[in-house]
Protein backbone atom coordinates (compact mmCIF):
# COMPACT_ATOMS: atom_id res chain seq x y z
CA UNK A 1 0.00 0.00 0.00
CA UNK A 2 1.34 3.53 -1.06
CA UNK A 3 2.01 5.65 1.91
CA UNK A 4 2.24 9.43 2.93
CA UNK A 5 2.94 10.91 5.84
CA UNK A 6 1.71 14.85 7.41
CA UNK A 7 1.41 15.89 10.94
CA UNK A 8 -2.12 16.43 10.97
CA UNK A 9 -4.63 14.66 8.71
CA UNK A 10 -8.50 16.16 9.28
CA UNK A 11 -11.14 13.56 8.10
CA UNK A 12 -14.10 15.75 6.56
CA UNK A 13 -13.96 19.10 5.36
CA UNK A 14 -17.23 20.55 7.19
CA UNK A 15 -16.41 24.14 8.73
CA UNK A 16 -15.22 23.06 11.94
CA UNK A 17 -12.34 21.07 9.90
CA UNK A 18 -11.06 23.13 7.65
CA UNK A 19 -11.24 25.75 10.69
CA UNK A 20 -9.20 23.06 12.36
CA UNK A 21 -7.08 22.74 8.88
CA UNK A 22 -6.94 26.96 8.47
CA UNK A 23 -5.52 27.22 11.82
CA UNK A 24 -2.49 24.68 12.07
CA UNK A 25 -1.72 25.16 8.56
CA UNK A 26 -1.29 29.05 9.42
CA UNK A 27 0.88 27.84 12.49
CA UNK A 28 2.96 25.71 10.15
CA UNK A 29 2.23 22.05 10.47
CA UNK A 30 1.91 20.14 7.13
CA UNK A 31 -2.33 19.36 6.71
CA UNK A 32 -4.32 17.26 4.77
CA UNK A 33 -7.65 17.19 4.30
CA UNK A 34 -9.74 14.03 3.12
CA UNK A 35 -13.37 14.77 2.16
CA UNK A 36 -15.13 11.36 1.08
CA UNK A 37 -17.45 14.10 -0.91
CA UNK A 38 -16.78 15.98 -4.42
CA UNK A 39 -17.76 18.92 -2.99
CA UNK A 40 -16.29 20.77 0.67
CA UNK A 41 -17.75 22.26 3.04
CA UNK A 42 -20.42 19.64 4.33
CA UNK A 43 -23.28 21.65 6.02
CA UNK A 44 -21.42 24.59 5.18
CA UNK A 45 -21.68 24.05 1.25
CA UNK A 46 -23.69 25.43 -1.61
CA UNK A 47 -25.16 23.22 -4.74
CA UNK A 48 -26.08 24.68 -8.04
CA UNK A 49 -29.56 24.16 -9.11
CA UNK A 50 -31.73 26.22 -11.84
CA UNK A 51 -28.95 28.84 -11.70
CA UNK A 52 -29.69 29.34 -7.86
CA UNK A 53 -26.56 28.88 -5.71
CA UNK A 54 -28.44 26.66 -3.17
CA UNK A 55 -26.82 26.22 0.41
CA UNK A 56 -26.63 22.40 1.54
CA UNK A 57 -27.56 23.74 5.25
CA UNK A 58 -26.24 26.97 6.41
CA UNK A 59 -28.35 29.81 5.66
CA UNK A 60 -25.29 32.36 7.02
CA UNK A 61 -22.56 32.55 8.80
CA UNK A 62 -23.25 34.85 12.21
CA UNK A 63 -20.87 37.90 12.23
CA UNK A 64 -17.85 38.43 14.32
CA UNK A 65 -17.56 35.00 17.17
CA UNK A 66 -15.02 32.50 16.47
CA UNK A 67 -15.49 32.10 12.98
CA UNK A 68 -14.59 35.34 11.63
CA UNK A 69 -11.98 35.94 14.19
CA UNK A 70 -10.50 33.03 12.81
CA UNK A 71 -10.60 33.88 9.38
CA UNK A 72 -8.43 37.16 10.84
CA UNK A 73 -5.93 35.77 12.51
CA UNK A 74 -5.31 33.16 9.36
CA UNK A 75 -5.41 35.41 7.07
CA UNK A 76 -8.45 34.11 4.73
CA UNK A 77 -11.05 36.57 2.55
CA UNK A 78 -14.66 36.18 4.99
CA UNK A 79 -17.00 37.43 2.32
CA UNK A 80 -20.30 38.08 4.06
CA UNK A 81 -22.83 40.67 3.52
CA UNK A 82 -24.79 41.57 6.55
CA UNK A 83 -28.37 41.15 6.89
CA UNK A 84 -31.28 43.84 7.48
CA UNK A 85 -33.14 44.10 11.01
CA UNK A 86 -35.50 40.58 12.05
CA UNK A 87 -39.15 40.69 11.53
CA UNK A 88 -41.31 38.78 14.13
CA UNK A 89 -44.43 37.41 12.55
CA UNK A 90 -46.78 37.09 15.40
CA UNK A 91 -50.60 36.61 15.49
CA UNK A 92 -50.65 37.81 11.76
CA UNK A 93 -48.79 40.99 12.77
CA UNK A 94 -44.72 41.66 11.21
CA UNK A 95 -42.91 43.45 13.57
CA UNK A 96 -39.44 44.56 13.03
CA UNK A 97 -37.06 44.53 16.31
CA UNK A 98 -36.69 47.89 17.23
CA UNK A 99 -33.05 48.42 18.31
CA UNK A 100 -33.87 48.69 22.00
CA UNK A 101 -36.65 47.20 23.95
CA UNK A 102 -36.92 44.70 21.31
CA UNK A 103 -38.87 41.72 23.55
CA UNK A 104 -41.51 44.42 24.82
CA UNK A 105 -42.44 44.23 21.21
CA UNK A 106 -42.29 41.41 20.54
CA UNK A 107 -44.41 40.36 24.24
CA UNK A 108 -46.74 43.12 22.58
CA UNK A 109 -48.06 41.11 19.61
CA UNK A 110 -48.23 38.36 21.38
CA UNK A 111 -50.35 39.21 24.26
CA UNK A 112 -52.70 42.24 25.37
CA UNK A 113 -51.89 41.18 28.80
CA UNK A 114 -49.54 43.83 30.49
CA UNK A 115 -48.94 42.08 33.57
CA UNK A 116 -47.52 38.95 32.17
CA UNK A 117 -45.28 41.33 29.13
CA UNK A 118 -44.04 42.74 32.41
CA UNK A 119 -43.40 39.67 34.31
CA UNK A 120 -41.28 38.04 31.26
CA UNK A 121 -39.55 41.01 30.67
CA UNK A 122 -38.58 41.76 34.20
CA UNK A 123 -37.40 38.00 34.39
CA UNK A 124 -35.80 38.12 31.64
CA UNK A 125 -33.67 41.10 32.33
CA UNK A 126 -32.85 39.45 35.74
CA UNK A 127 -31.44 36.32 33.81
CA UNK A 128 -29.80 38.45 31.60
CA UNK A 129 -27.85 40.56 33.81
CA UNK A 130 -27.84 39.65 36.95
CA UNK A 131 -28.39 35.60 37.92
CA UNK A 132 -28.96 33.06 34.92
CA UNK A 133 -31.70 30.27 36.03
CA UNK A 134 -30.46 26.92 36.94
CA UNK A 135 -28.98 24.49 34.42
CA UNK A 136 -31.67 21.48 35.31
CA UNK A 137 -34.74 23.16 34.12
CA UNK A 138 -36.01 23.61 30.65
CA UNK A 139 -36.38 26.80 28.89
CA UNK A 140 -39.70 25.83 28.70
CA UNK A 141 -40.10 25.60 32.42
CA UNK A 142 -38.68 28.42 33.20
CA UNK A 143 -41.20 30.59 30.86
CA UNK A 144 -44.32 29.08 32.69
CA UNK A 145 -43.01 30.90 35.91
CA UNK A 146 -44.01 34.25 34.16
CA UNK A 147 -46.32 33.91 31.03
CA UNK A 148 -49.07 31.97 30.55
CA UNK A 149 -50.12 32.84 26.74
CA UNK A 150 -49.58 30.32 24.15
CA UNK A 151 -47.69 33.04 21.54
CA UNK A 152 -45.14 33.97 24.53
CA UNK A 153 -44.09 30.32 24.69
CA UNK A 154 -44.21 29.98 20.70
CA UNK A 155 -42.17 33.06 20.47
CA UNK A 156 -39.51 31.40 22.31
CA UNK A 157 -39.44 28.58 20.22
CA UNK A 158 -39.11 30.38 17.34
CA UNK A 159 -36.25 32.23 18.79
CA UNK A 160 -34.68 29.02 20.09
CA UNK A 161 -35.63 26.86 17.00
CA UNK A 162 -34.70 29.24 14.46
CA UNK A 163 -30.96 30.40 15.82
CA UNK A 164 -29.94 27.52 17.82
CA UNK A 165 -32.11 24.57 16.22
CA UNK A 166 -33.88 23.49 19.57
CA UNK A 167 -36.92 23.19 20.93
CA UNK A 168 -37.70 25.44 24.37
CA UNK A 169 -38.47 21.66 26.17
CA UNK A 170 -35.26 20.66 25.05
CA UNK A 171 -32.91 23.46 25.77
CA UNK A 172 -31.64 24.46 29.45
CA UNK A 173 -32.76 27.58 31.12
CA UNK A 174 -29.24 28.42 31.29
CA UNK A 175 -28.22 27.21 28.15
CA UNK A 176 -30.64 29.46 26.16
CA UNK A 177 -29.93 32.72 28.54
CA UNK A 178 -26.21 31.74 27.38
CA UNK A 179 -26.80 31.74 23.85
CA UNK A 180 -28.84 34.97 23.58
CA UNK A 181 -26.19 36.78 25.28
CA UNK A 182 -23.79 35.26 22.69
CA UNK A 183 -25.73 36.00 19.57
CA UNK A 184 -27.60 39.17 20.17
CA UNK A 185 -30.76 38.61 19.58
CA UNK A 186 -29.93 37.39 15.78
CA UNK A 187 -29.10 40.91 14.74
CA UNK A 188 -25.14 40.05 13.47
CA UNK A 189 -25.33 37.50 10.83
CA UNK A 190 -24.53 37.69 7.07
CA UNK A 191 -25.16 35.76 3.51
CA UNK A 192 -22.06 34.99 1.63
CA UNK A 193 -22.80 36.48 -2.06
CA UNK A 194 -20.68 33.50 -3.34
CA UNK A 195 -22.88 30.65 -1.14
CA UNK A 196 -21.53 28.95 1.82
CA UNK A 197 -19.11 27.18 0.15
CA UNK A 198 -16.75 30.71 -0.07
CA UNK A 199 -16.59 29.93 3.69
CA UNK A 200 -14.50 26.49 3.63
CA UNK A 201 -12.93 27.47 0.16
CA UNK A 202 -11.39 30.44 1.71
CA UNK A 203 -9.75 28.29 4.66
CA UNK A 204 -8.69 25.77 1.71
CA UNK A 205 -6.49 28.80 -0.07
CA UNK A 206 -5.09 28.98 3.47
CA UNK A 207 -4.56 25.53 3.75
CA UNK A 208 -2.92 25.33 0.25
CA UNK A 209 -0.82 28.66 0.80
CA UNK A 210 1.02 26.71 3.34
CA UNK A 211 1.52 24.07 0.90
CA UNK A 212 -0.97 21.67 3.01
CA UNK A 213 -3.59 19.86 0.62
CA UNK A 214 -7.57 18.87 0.55
CA UNK A 215 -8.56 15.67 -1.46
CA UNK A 216 -12.47 15.27 -2.00
CA UNK A 217 -13.61 12.74 -3.43
CA UNK A 218 -11.61 10.72 -1.09
CA UNK A 219 -12.98 8.76 1.98
CA UNK A 220 -10.89 7.58 5.13
CA UNK A 221 -12.22 3.58 5.64
CA UNK A 222 -10.05 2.95 8.80
CA UNK A 223 -8.30 5.44 11.82
CA UNK A 224 -5.36 3.40 12.54
CA UNK A 225 -4.31 3.68 16.05
CA UNK A 226 -1.48 1.64 18.43
CA UNK A 227 -1.12 1.47 22.02
CA UNK A 228 -4.43 3.93 22.49
CA UNK A 229 -2.57 6.39 20.28
CA UNK A 230 -3.35 7.47 16.69
CA UNK A 231 -1.01 6.56 13.69
CA UNK A 232 -3.03 7.93 10.48
CA UNK A 233 -5.89 6.19 8.43
CA UNK A 234 -6.16 4.30 5.30
CA UNK A 235 -7.83 6.89 2.36
CA UNK A 236 -9.58 5.57 -0.35
CA UNK A 237 -8.54 7.78 -3.60
CA UNK A 238 -8.46 7.23 -7.21
CA UNK A 239 -10.15 3.63 -6.62
CA UNK A 240 -6.93 2.42 -4.38
CA UNK A 241 -5.90 2.55 -0.73
CA UNK A 242 -2.92 4.39 0.81
CA UNK A 243 -1.80 4.87 3.99
CA UNK A 244 -1.76 8.26 5.46
CA UNK A 245 0.41 8.41 9.01
CA UNK A 246 0.01 11.04 10.98
CA UNK A 247 1.09 12.68 14.16
CA UNK A 248 -2.44 13.93 14.99
CA UNK A 249 -5.77 12.96 13.43
CA UNK A 250 -8.85 15.62 13.90
CA UNK A 251 -12.17 13.48 12.82
CA UNK A 252 -15.49 16.16 11.31
CA UNK A 253 -17.49 13.39 9.82
CA UNK A 254 -19.52 12.82 13.05
CA UNK A 255 -19.20 10.86 15.90
CA UNK A 256 -20.78 7.37 14.68
CA UNK A 257 -18.47 7.44 11.66
CA UNK A 258 -15.68 8.39 14.35
CA UNK A 259 -16.36 5.40 16.46
CA UNK A 260 -16.84 3.14 13.33
CA UNK A 261 -13.30 4.16 11.28
CA UNK A 262 -11.42 3.88 14.21
CA UNK A 263 -13.10 0.83 15.44
CA UNK A 264 -15.66 0.87 18.58
CA UNK A 265 -13.54 -1.41 20.63
CA UNK A 266 -11.15 1.25 21.25
CA UNK A 267 -12.89 4.07 22.87
CA UNK A 268 -13.75 2.20 26.20
CA UNK A 269 -17.78 1.67 26.79
CA UNK A 270 -18.57 4.56 28.44
CA UNK A 271 -17.58 6.95 25.50
CA UNK A 272 -19.31 5.16 22.86
CA UNK A 273 -22.40 5.02 25.31
CA UNK A 274 -22.04 9.11 26.26
CA UNK A 275 -21.99 9.62 21.91
CA UNK A 276 -25.29 7.77 21.72
CA UNK A 277 -27.06 9.83 24.00
CA UNK A 278 -26.70 13.15 22.44
CA UNK A 279 -29.74 14.22 21.20
CA UNK A 280 -29.49 15.15 17.43
CA UNK A 281 -30.96 18.09 16.40
CA UNK A 282 -33.46 17.62 13.17
CA UNK A 283 -34.57 20.55 10.69
CA UNK A 284 -36.05 20.87 7.60
CA UNK A 285 -35.18 23.48 4.70
CA UNK A 286 -37.49 24.23 1.97
CA UNK A 287 -35.54 25.91 -1.13
CA UNK A 288 -37.78 28.37 -2.84
CA UNK A 289 -37.66 29.95 -6.52
CA UNK A 290 -39.89 33.03 -7.03
CA UNK A 291 -40.29 35.26 -9.78
CA UNK A 292 -41.55 38.03 -7.41
CA UNK A 293 -40.08 38.64 -3.86
CA UNK A 294 -42.17 37.19 -0.98
CA UNK A 295 -40.83 39.06 1.63
CA UNK A 296 -40.19 43.09 2.01
CA UNK A 297 -37.47 42.38 4.33
CA UNK A 298 -34.68 39.70 4.26
CA UNK A 299 -35.90 37.24 6.82
CA UNK A 300 -38.49 36.74 8.98
CA UNK A 301 -39.31 34.79 11.92
CA UNK A 302 -42.69 33.00 11.87
CA UNK A 303 -44.15 32.57 15.43
CA UNK A 304 -47.00 29.70 16.40
CA UNK A 305 -47.11 28.25 12.40
CA UNK A 306 -47.39 24.38 12.33
CA UNK A 307 -44.01 24.25 11.51
CA UNK A 308 -41.98 27.13 9.51
CA UNK A 309 -39.63 28.96 12.34
CA UNK A 310 -37.97 31.51 9.59
CA UNK A 311 -37.87 32.32 6.21
CA UNK A 312 -35.03 33.88 4.43
CA UNK A 313 -35.06 35.59 1.47
CA UNK A 314 -31.16 35.43 0.92
CA UNK A 315 -31.50 37.46 -2.97
CA UNK A 316 -32.60 39.89 -0.82
CA UNK A 317 -29.43 40.40 0.71
CA UNK A 318 -26.81 38.66 -1.90
CA UNK A 319 -28.85 38.78 -5.70
CA UNK A 320 -25.92 37.41 -7.29
CA UNK A 321 -27.59 33.93 -5.32
CA UNK A 322 -30.02 33.34 -8.44
CA UNK A 323 -30.09 34.98 -12.19
CA UNK A 324 -31.67 38.29 -12.50
CA UNK A 325 -35.30 38.53 -11.33
CA UNK A 326 -35.25 35.63 -9.89
CA UNK A 327 -35.43 35.11 -5.88
CA UNK A 328 -34.30 32.63 -3.83
CA UNK A 329 -35.83 31.86 -0.13
CA UNK A 330 -34.91 29.24 1.96
CA UNK A 331 -37.86 28.42 4.55
CA UNK A 332 -36.72 26.34 7.84
CA UNK A 333 -38.84 24.38 9.94
CA UNK A 334 -38.60 22.15 12.78
CA UNK A 335 -39.53 18.67 13.10
CA UNK A 336 -42.12 17.87 15.99
CA UNK A 337 -42.85 14.34 15.12
CA UNK A 338 -40.48 11.64 15.40
CA UNK A 339 -38.90 11.30 11.82
CA UNK A 340 -40.03 8.38 10.12
CA UNK A 341 -39.62 8.08 6.24
CA UNK A 342 -43.55 8.06 6.44
CA UNK A 343 -43.73 11.12 8.97
CA UNK A 344 -41.27 13.35 6.84
CA UNK A 345 -44.10 13.69 4.00
CA UNK A 346 -46.37 15.02 6.51
CA UNK A 347 -43.78 17.15 7.82
CA UNK A 348 -43.10 18.40 4.43
CA UNK A 349 -47.18 18.67 3.78
CA UNK A 350 -47.09 20.81 7.03
CA UNK A 351 -44.40 23.13 6.01
CA UNK A 352 -45.96 24.45 2.57
CA UNK A 353 -49.35 24.44 4.41
CA UNK A 354 -47.36 27.22 6.49
CA UNK A 355 -45.62 28.57 3.38
CA UNK A 356 -49.22 29.14 1.40
CA UNK A 357 -50.44 30.93 4.29
CA UNK A 358 -47.44 33.19 5.59
CA UNK A 359 -46.75 34.42 1.42
CA UNK A 360 -49.13 35.69 -0.69
CA UNK A 361 -47.31 35.11 -3.61
CA UNK A 362 -46.22 31.65 -3.00
CA UNK A 363 -48.70 29.73 -4.60
CA UNK A 364 -48.71 31.85 -8.05
CA UNK A 365 -45.78 32.83 -8.15
CA UNK A 366 -43.13 30.32 -6.49
CA UNK A 367 -41.40 27.27 -6.71
CA UNK A 368 -40.47 24.53 -4.85
CA UNK A 369 -36.70 23.74 -5.60
CA UNK A 370 -35.76 21.65 -2.91
CA UNK A 371 -37.21 20.30 0.19
CA UNK A 372 -34.20 18.83 2.37
CA UNK A 373 -35.24 17.13 5.81
CA UNK A 374 -31.57 16.88 8.25
CA UNK A 375 -31.91 13.61 10.71
CA UNK A 376 -30.60 10.45 10.68
CA UNK A 377 -26.91 10.37 9.38
CA UNK A 378 -27.12 13.73 8.11
CA UNK A 379 -28.89 15.83 11.12
CA UNK A 380 -28.79 19.77 11.29
CA UNK A 381 -26.57 19.17 14.38
CA UNK A 382 -24.91 15.88 15.59
CA UNK A 383 -26.01 17.29 19.29
CA UNK A 384 -28.22 20.06 20.51
CA UNK A 385 -27.13 23.08 22.13
CA UNK A 386 -25.73 22.13 25.82
CA UNK A 387 -24.86 18.50 24.87
CA UNK A 388 -21.92 18.14 23.24
CA UNK A 389 -18.88 16.26 23.79
CA UNK A 390 -15.33 16.64 24.21
CA UNK A 391 -12.92 16.99 21.47
CA UNK A 392 -10.23 14.84 22.63
CA UNK A 393 -11.51 11.32 22.34
CA UNK A 394 -10.09 8.01 24.17
CA UNK A 395 -7.61 7.52 21.36
CA UNK A 396 -4.58 9.46 22.52
CA UNK A 397 -4.29 12.32 19.62
CA UNK A 398 -7.56 11.75 17.97
CA UNK A 399 -10.21 14.69 18.22
CA UNK A 400 -13.24 14.72 17.07
CA UNK A 401 -14.61 18.02 15.97
CA UNK A 402 -18.61 19.27 14.37
CA UNK A 403 -21.01 20.72 16.17
CA UNK A 404 -21.50 17.19 18.55
CA UNK A 405 -18.40 18.48 20.23
CA UNK A 406 -19.16 22.23 20.60
CA UNK A 407 -16.88 23.21 24.04
CA UNK A 408 -17.81 26.57 24.58
CA UNK A 409 -20.57 27.52 26.56
CA UNK A 410 -23.90 29.29 24.90
CA UNK A 411 -22.41 28.07 21.42
CA UNK A 412 -24.15 26.12 18.77
CA UNK A 413 -24.63 25.58 15.23
CA UNK A 414 -22.37 26.54 12.65
CA UNK A 415 -20.17 29.23 15.08
CA UNK A 416 -20.56 26.01 17.37
CA UNK A 417 -18.43 23.97 14.76
CA UNK A 418 -15.85 26.32 14.00
CA UNK A 419 -15.21 26.78 17.66
CA UNK A 420 -14.91 23.31 18.41
CA UNK A 421 -12.72 23.16 15.02
CA UNK A 422 -10.46 25.64 16.51
CA UNK A 423 -10.25 24.56 20.33
CA UNK A 424 -9.18 20.85 18.88
CA UNK A 425 -6.11 22.59 16.66
CA UNK A 426 -4.83 25.16 19.40
CA UNK A 427 -4.93 21.66 21.99
CA UNK A 428 -3.53 19.99 19.16
CA UNK A 429 -0.93 22.78 18.45
CA UNK A 430 0.08 22.92 21.81
CA UNK A 431 0.81 18.67 21.89
CA UNK A 432 2.68 18.97 18.91
CA UNK A 433 5.29 21.97 19.64
CA UNK A 434 5.82 19.54 22.88
CA UNK A 435 6.12 15.99 20.91
CA UNK B 1 -31.35 2.61 -13.02
CA UNK B 2 -29.46 3.55 -9.97
CA UNK B 3 -31.20 2.66 -6.78
CA UNK B 4 -32.21 4.31 -3.25
CA UNK B 5 -31.43 2.14 -0.08
CA UNK B 6 -34.84 2.98 1.38
CA UNK B 7 -33.20 2.75 4.75
CA UNK B 8 -30.29 4.61 4.74
CA UNK B 9 -32.18 8.05 2.88
CA UNK B 10 -32.23 10.60 5.11
CA UNK B 11 -34.79 12.84 1.86
CA UNK B 12 -31.90 15.70 2.31
CA UNK B 13 -32.81 16.20 -1.50
CA UNK B 14 -28.99 16.74 -2.30
CA UNK B 15 -28.61 14.62 -5.26
CA UNK B 16 -31.83 16.18 -6.86
CA UNK B 17 -29.77 19.16 -8.37
CA UNK B 18 -26.91 16.63 -9.12
CA UNK B 19 -28.74 14.54 -11.68
CA UNK B 20 -28.08 15.63 -14.88
CA UNK B 21 -31.27 13.89 -16.61
CA UNK B 22 -33.79 15.39 -14.21
CA UNK B 23 -34.49 12.09 -13.19
CA UNK B 24 -34.37 12.36 -9.08
CA UNK B 25 -37.13 13.76 -7.01
CA UNK B 26 -37.05 13.69 -3.36
CA UNK B 27 -40.16 14.51 -1.33
CA UNK B 28 -38.90 12.70 2.34
CA UNK B 29 -37.53 10.26 0.52
CA UNK B 30 -34.79 10.16 -2.96
CA UNK B 31 -36.69 8.75 -5.71
CA UNK B 32 -35.01 7.74 -9.02
CA UNK B 33 -37.60 7.48 -12.54
CA UNK B 34 -36.80 6.00 -15.61
CA UNK B 35 -34.75 9.13 -17.11
CA UNK B 36 -32.15 7.87 -15.40
CA UNK B 37 -28.62 7.56 -17.39
CA UNK B 38 -26.96 5.44 -14.81
CA UNK B 39 -24.11 7.97 -15.09
CA UNK B 40 -24.05 7.42 -10.94
CA UNK B 41 -22.47 10.99 -10.75
CA UNK B 42 -25.21 11.15 -7.73
CA UNK B 43 -23.62 8.20 -5.80
CA UNK B 44 -21.27 10.19 -5.16
CA UNK B 45 -22.46 13.45 -4.15
CA UNK B 46 -24.95 11.13 -1.37
CA UNK B 47 -23.73 12.06 1.87
CA UNK B 48 -25.00 8.78 3.56
CA UNK B 49 -24.46 6.61 0.95
CA UNK B 50 -27.79 5.87 0.10
CA UNK B 51 -27.46 5.47 -3.76
CA UNK B 52 -26.42 2.13 -5.24
CA UNK B 53 -25.96 1.19 -8.69
CA UNK B 54 -28.55 -1.86 -9.14
CA UNK B 55 -26.25 -4.37 -10.47
CA UNK B 56 -29.92 -6.37 -10.78
CA UNK B 57 -31.32 -6.40 -14.46
CA UNK B 58 -29.72 -5.30 -17.38
CA UNK B 59 -27.59 -2.44 -15.74
CA UNK B 60 -25.99 -1.06 -19.35
CA UNK B 61 -25.16 2.31 -18.49
CA UNK B 62 -21.85 3.74 -18.15
CA UNK B 63 -19.70 3.59 -14.80
CA UNK B 64 -17.61 6.19 -12.92
CA UNK B 65 -14.24 5.52 -11.52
Amino acid sequence: MAKKQVEVLIIGSGIAGMCAGAYLSHEGYKVLVVEALPRIGGHCSTIEYNGIKCTTGVVGPGLGGPLEELFQHVGAEFNVRECGIPHYLINGKVVELPAKGGLRALLSAATDDEDEIEGVVRAFARAMNWAPPPETITMKEWLLQFAKTKSVLDLFQTMAAATAIVGIDQISAKGFFLFLKQHRGFRDWGVCPEGSIALPSSLAKVIERHEGKIWTNSPAIHILSEDGKVTGAIVRRGGKELEVKASVVISNCGPGRTVALAGKENFGKGYVEALGRLTPARAIGIHIKSEVPLLDYDHLLVVGARRVNAIFQLTSVCPELAPPGTHYLVAGADPVSSLNPIEAREEIDLCLQDLREILPAFESHAEVLMTGIYHGDWPAMFSIAGQAMPQRTPIVNLYAVGDGFISEPGMTAMAGAAQSGIAAAKDAATRLKHA
Amino acid sequence: MVKVVEERCVGCSLCVPVCPEGAISCYGRAEVNENCSECLLCLDFCPVGALKENNEGEGHGKKTG
